[in-house]
């Protein structure tokens, strides 16, 4: 009797809490047809200029972005393999080359070790996507780890130098930081080269150790995951172990906090946005059928990337099968935006600070490369407008126009 | 060039007077935030609701159109994804711009059904031009809307080029349209209304396959492709030209071509007769010759008056396309053609040939007068199997029959006069011949590729002919002497000669081998290929010659010049490729360097076997050579793009049986060869060279091409001739061995085209440079013979929207031949033609067209003029035509020709079409989809 009594205490529990679960699954209605527009600011407000020192050969281009370490910021500049540090104020530190590494090596920062990393390929071989899964499979022989390479630059060690690592099982598996001492591994990849057809696309890893799996897929032949590879993307929050992530072929937005998962947002998108039932069950027979489905429907649902919340809004990318827009959904209102739609004014100096790329968060803090001549061009037009204490100085020296502001800006709460 | 200067004066006349226009410019706004929209699509129509021009709002909202027409209405239309469309007319009075503040309301913020048709827009990596959205009539055709939109030039030549880009190949629905390359056949029959869409996308290079981009790892997408796809309703109908004309001189012309395609099948008819040198050719000929609308007529496609003779020319043939899949890209095929043509000629030619031949202290004219009569048929089939599975594979089978009869009589006489003008000698001759050949090949090709596994990667092909010739020729040759009596001759001498050859040559390209060799090791990023290539030629030939008694009145066997013999190739070359890529690619700029050298090693064997004792012999040769390509590349995104290449090639040649142990036949009385024994083997250096240049600026109205292609060729211990002339006009050559020859070609051209609103300029320039240096000895002193050849082409054209177009052309050709010996001659001759054509579409459904082509050569006295005049009507609702052809109005045309060797120049008159006038019928049968395209008139939608 006891037990029964338990047991119907249990189901009771059970049924009150799916309710709630299934409240918080919150919808995000978006028609990329008919997104809507809006001003700027509207949405972004706490702009700050961080404007950087002036150094000869340092120029903004289309591509670059400002990464934030825990005492710098660097800009790493692709073209020219070089990577222009900065402190936290805007002087500058150092650039420091890494041509020497080869083509393929672009640096990237590991908030953990406080370190930007850089792992390629060894160029000395040439690895099919076959061979990649093989060493993956083998990864612990030492003798596999000769195909990668990796450098670090420690951020504690004032010299800056580039120093040769060993790359290590997270380099070789693709792991990637989670939260506390825990990594992640999102990438999904079938093949018959797997001898269990049991995988999992959202991994979790403690010490080397397989601590858990979300999302179950045959690693040998799920169909949506035929001739191609995917990842899972993982967005962290302004709380520390609080994320969410997102699922190729899904549109779903987990959240996850420590090692407890539950989803949180459902993209809602037009028919024609949305996969159809087949794709999921039906494998394509060849990656050129594959790749003709792409083709042929450029619009339809691939993956949620870049997604961040604050009470008002959710900012986030969507990648369709040919197509990548970033959105603002208004939770207030129930619209959504497209980024590209919305225009800056003249209390914000005209600037597009809302772009498709190019923007970094860290925290509830967004960063923005801009160039020294839009502030130039719009305090030479509007000389009424007050110029912010941080660039007096700055555009007093009548900078060259290509010289990187960073502006800090947060979303309106 | 004076009429070229005047035409120009005009034309930039004929501008300014069209430079009195008007501007827009304004602002597109949010009309409840105020706040810019950017990319709103801002386009000005016309009255017929035409776009004139169409303009997307920069970030901060802003537009600024130009050059539009005055005194006009226009309806200005501006749109944008979920906002309620905002129209207005307005009317230019005068040249200042006119300024427009548009505040555009949402439709409704929850539910948005987007109307707005966009011109142009990019769907991932795919430019989608949006037919719907351009108003034209109802009958235009694929070319004339691809004219209108921005940055997409429609060359004089057909030639299509996107911001300055070539189109390299055009698709229906992934597919080449009736199977054909030629991109006319879709654009100048299909309908815009038939069209959903047109997508420009680079598309991988299938001749890459295996090569893949060092840096990447990915294949190299270098094709521009276009394609067209239909409506899923007009995915199925038909099309053609039915057409008869009949004129003064029993002129006639006809011409019949039906086309019908559905989802998976396409399948075509062409027929044409004519007794006005038009060029029928084959099938696919036949459709570019015979499409719906061409927006560019060539006016050129008419009774051909540059043609030798008058010649009665037929073809009928068909041609059937049938993919077994129903993809809509050109990843994967399953495509198999099949044609047929039957098409002959009846000739008839007179010709006069003058040649001023150099000779010591002595220079010959000859005169030679000829008659030709010929009649020609030929059978060709042809099928084409092409399977893909993917940008990976490539499998394909040619497949030709082709069976070709000739008879023929001619009549020459050659008279031979010294400096003086002494005639030396005379020769008649009278040749009937009968020949039968017929030819089959077949070819395959097979390329693969796999990421995964590369070892697995190889490329092969394999071709394999055979031909057979037959023939009997009757030659009556009468050589008379007028310094040496004894030296006159008579011959009446039949030759019956039958041929065969077989050739199989193949070669088989392991790009896998770099990983079968080395693992992963990737080799400081060399890529390493192994090819091997390998010929077998097998060719007979018998002649039975035979000289006719009179006195017996049989013929006997001439046992000196009768022959069997029999040569077979063999070649193997096994050829190491090694290759490496380096590129720096910035968000500004691309620049690759890529260099690749070849180890070859080239081995034959050459067996002959004669009833000639002399010519039994065997040879086998071993030769190490290399080849090297270096090539560059650099593009600055949206501004020019420019490549040059330069490559080396080292290679063998020996001296062919032919050359080695002549035989000499004395029928041909001025020319006798002597072969010699003792030739060594000569060795080839070349030096080839290909620049390109073109602009990508979508912003600029003008687009740029520019190529430049040349080689060097330099002969060490090449085969030259040792000349004795005759004071009759004789000539004996004996092969020699000399030092060495040198050969240089430069062939180049250059193009700009300037749009002005709807209309445009085009410059189109090209150009070819030949000069050679050939060492011999002529009547036993050593020379070098320099010869050159230089040749420029312009043409300047004038498009005024789809009315008028006018053309102006020049060309300049001038030969000269040069030998170094003291007492040799040296001669030059020049010709210089100058054209014009127009082509008013005005006023509706009526063309008027015309041209004029002025020629003068140095060698006649008094330039011949040939004016041409057509008037056409359609009607029958744009289905049926009638035209009127005036030819050689002016009664002058001779077709004349020069030419020159180491040896002299020469000059070439022959008979042609003279005037005629002619009246034509056709008519355009069409439908697409279930609903029938007839012309309307002009649609008015608002």
């Amino acid at each position: 009797m006891k037990r029964c009594t338990v047991c119907h205490a249990l189901i009771l529990c059970l049924l009150c809490i799916s309710p709630v679960a299934q409240s918080q699954l919150q919808k995000i209605y978006l028609h990329p047809k008919a997104a809507g527009s809006d001003k700027q600011s509207n949405f972004v407000d706490s702009i700050r200029f961080i404007p950087l020192e002036v150094k000869a050969g340092i120029e903004l281009s289309t591509y670059n972005y400002v990464e934030i370490t825990k005492n710098y910021f660097y800009i790493p500049d692709y073209y020219r393999k070089a990577v222009h540090l900065y402190s936290k104020n805007g002087r500058f530190f150092k650039t420091i080359n890494f041509k020497q590494l080869g083509d393929a090596f672009y640096p990237v920062y590991d908030e953990y070790t406080n370190r930007i990393v850089f792992v390629e390929n060894n160029k000395n071989y040439s690895l099919t996507p076959k061979d990649r899964i093989k060493i993956m499979l083998d990864w612990d022989k030492p003798r596999n780890k000769k195909y990668f390479k990796k450098y670090a630059i420690d951020l504690n060690d004032t010299t800056f130098t580039i120093r040769k690592d060993v790359p290590q099982q997270n380099d070789i598996l693709h792991a990637s930081f989670f939260y506390s001492d825990i990594y992640y591994q999102g990438e999904i990849i079938t093949s018959g080269l797997f001898k269990d057809s049991l995988d999992y696309e959202f991994k979790t890893y403690q010490n080397n150790r397989f601590i858990k799996g979300f999302f179950p897929y045959n690693h040998v032949n799920e169909p949506r995951f035929l001739y191609t590879r995917e990842n899972i993307s993982v967005n962290n929050t302004d709380t520390p172990a609080v994320n969410f992530i997102a699922r190729p072929y899904c549109d779903t937005i987990y959240k996850t906090t420590g090692d407890s998962l539950y989803a949180a947002y459902q993209l809602v998108l037009p028919l024609e946005n949305s996969l159809p039932a087949s794709f999921f069950t039906r494998p394509f027979k060849n990656k050129t059928e594959r790749e003709n489905f792409n083709r042929n429907n450029g619009w339809m649902l691939h993956q949620v990337y870049t997604f961040y919340e604050t009470p008002r809004f959710v900012y986030f990318l969507v990648g369709y099968l040919s197509n990548y827009e970033t959105y603002i959904y208004q939770k207030q209102t129930n619209t959504t935006c497209k980024v590209k739609n919305i225009k800056p004014d003249s209390s914000q100096y005209n600037l597009q600070i809302l772009v498709d790329f190019g923007i970094t968060r860290k925290g509830n803090r967004f960063y923005k490369l801009q160039k020294a001549e839009d502030l130039l061009t719009f305090f030479e037009k509007n000389k009424n407008v007050p110029v912010p204490k941080e660039l007096e100085s700055f555009l007093k020296s009548n900078p060259p126009a290509a010289t990187p502001v960073i502006i800090e800006f947060k979303f309106k709460n | 060039m004076k009429p070229l200067f005047l035409i120009c004066s005009l034309l930039g006349w004929h501008t300014l007077a069209f430079c009195q226009t008007g501007k827009v410019t304004g602002s597109v706004m949010d009309a409840e935030t105020k706040t810019p929209l950017e990319l709103a699509t801002v386009a000005i129509h016309a009255p017929d609701s035409s776009v004139i021009a169409y303009q997307l709002s920069d970030k901060y909202g802003l537009f600024s159109i130009g050059k539009l027409p005055l005194k006009k209405k226009l309806l200005v239309s501006v749109s944008y994804a979920g906002y309620i469309s905002y129209n207005t007319f307005i009317q230019l009075d005068s040249a200042r711009t006119d300024t427009l503040a548009v505040f555009l309301a949402l439709q409704n913020k929850d539910t948005v059904v987007v109307t707005a048709a966009i011109p142009v827009r990019m769907n991932g990596d795919t430019l989608e031009i949006n037919p719907a959205a351009f108003k034209m009539k109802s009958d235009a055709v694929v070319e004339e809307l691809l004219n209108q939109v921005a940055g997409i030039t429609i060359w004089s030549d057909g030639t299509i080029t996107v911001n300055g880009k070539k189109v390299k190949s055009l698709l229906v629905d992934g597919k080449p349209f009736m199977g054909s390359t030629d991109s006319r056949i879709a654009t100048q029959n299909l309908p815009k209304s038939a069209i959903d869409k047109i997508q420009l996308y680079q598309e991988y290079d299938r001749s890459k396959i295996g090569k893949e981009n060092a840096r990447t790892g990915r294949p190299q997408d270098s094709l521009l492709t276009m394609n067209i796809k239909l409506k899923e309703g007009s995915k199925k109908g038909y099309f053609g030209k039915t057409g008869a004309g009949y004129g003064t001189m029993d002129r006639f012309e006809g011409d019949l071509s039906l086309q019908l395609y559905n989802k998976k099948t396409s399948a075509g008819i062409g027929a044409g007769l004519n007794n006005t040198n038009k060029n029928i050719g084959n099938i696919e000929e036949m459709f570019q010759n015979n499409t719906y609308r061409n927006y560019n007529p060539n006016l050129y496609n008419v009774g051909r008056f540059g043609t030798n003779g008058i010649n009665r020319n037929h073809s009928i043939g068909g041609v059937l396309v049938h993919n077994f899949i129903e993809s809509e890209n050109s990843r994967q095929n399953d495509r198999i053609s099949i044609n047929y043509n039957k098409s002959g000629t009846n000739a008839y030619v007179t010709d006069l040939n003058m040649e001023n031949r150099t000779a010591l202290d002595n220079p010959l004219f000859i005169r030679d007068d000829g008659v030709a009569t010929s009649r020609q048929n030929k059978h060709d089939v042809g099928i084409n199997y092409i399977k893909t599975n993917s940008y990976n594979d490539n499998f394909i089978i040619n497949g030709t029959v082709n069976t070709n009869n000739k008879r023929s009589n001619t009549n020459h006489t050659v008279e031979v006069r010294d400096s003086a003008n002494r005639l030396q000698s005379t020769n008649a001759t009278t040749t009937a011949e009968s020949r039968n050949s017929d030819y089959e090949s077949l070819e395959l090709n097979f390329t693969t590729s796999n990421a995964d596994e590369p070892v697995k990667g190889f490329n092969t092909r394999m071709f394999a002919s055979r031909d057979r010739n037959a023939s009997t020729r009757d030659v009556i040759s009468e050589f008379g002497s007028f310094t040496n009596s004894s030296k006159n001759t008579y011959n009446n001498r039949r030759y019956a000669t039958n041929n065969e050859s077989l050739n199989i040559t193949g070669n088989l390209e392991y790009t896998g081998f770099k990983r079968m060799l080395l693992r992963r090791y990737n080799l400081f990023g060399i890529n390493l290929s192994l090819m091997q290539w390998f010929n077998y030629t097998r060719s007979t030939e018998n002649v039975m010659v035979s000289d006719y008694d009179s006195t017996a009145k049989r013929y006997f066997v001439n046992s000196n010049l009768s022959n069997g013999n029999k040569k077979e190739i063999i070649e193997f070359t096994p050829i190491l490729s090694m290759s490496k890529s380096f590129d720096k690619f910035t968000g500004v700029f691309y620049r690759g360097l890529s260099l690749q050298v070849k180890l070859m090693d080239d081995l034959k064997t050459d067996k002959n076997t004669s009833s000639i004792a002399q010519r039994n012999l065997n040879r086998s040769f071993a030769f190490f050579r290399y080849e090297g390509n270096l090539d560059y590349r650099y593009t600055k995104r949206e501004k020019y793009s420019y490549n040059a290449s330069v490559s080396y090639a080292k290679y063998l040649e020996y001296p062919a049986i032919d050359r080695l142990y002549a035989l000499v036949d004395d029928i041909n009385a001025y020319d006798i060869r002597i072969g010699n024994p003792h030739l060594k083997n000569s060795i080839n250096h070349s030096v080839s060279l290909n620049a390109n240049f073109n602009t990508e600026n979508p912003k600029s109205l003008y687009t740029i091409n520019g190529n430049i292609n040349g080689s060097y060729k330099l002969l060490l211990a090449p085969v030259t001739d040792s000349i004795i002339n005759d004071f009759s006009g004789k000539r004996i050559s004996w092969y020699i061995n000399s030092d060495r020859t040198s050969a240089l070609n430069l062939n180049y051209y250059f193009n700009v085209s300037r749009k002005l609103n709807r209309n445009s300029l085009q410059l189109m320039y090209n150009g070819e440079l030949t000069t050679g240096k050939v060492p011999n000895y002529i009547d036993g002193i050593s020379n070098i013979s320099e010869t050159g050849r230089l040749l420029n082409q312009f043409n300047l054209q004038f498009l005024f929207s789809s009315r008028l177009v006018i053309s102006a052309g020049q060309t300049l050709e001038y030969n000269r031949s040069r030998p170094s010996a003291p007492g040799l001659n040296a001669f030059k001759n020049s010709s210089y033609t100058t054209r014009l054509g127009i082509v008013l579409n005005w006023p509706a459904n009526i063309t008027f067209s015309s041209t004029v082509d002025k020629i003068t050569n140095s060698n006649i006295d008094k330039p011949v003029v040939l004016w041409n005049s057509f008037a056409a009507y359609r009607f029958m609702k744009g289905q049926g035509e009638l035209k009127i052809s005036a030819m050689d109005l002016l009664k002058q045309y001779q077709n004349i020709s020069n030419n020159v060797t180491e040896y002299g120049t020469s000059t070439r008159i022959t008979n042609g079409l003279q005037q005629y006038f002619l009246v034509t019928f056709s008519y355009y049968p069409r439908k697409f989809g279930k609903r029938e395209i007839k012309r309307q008139s002009t649609e008015r939608e608002w």
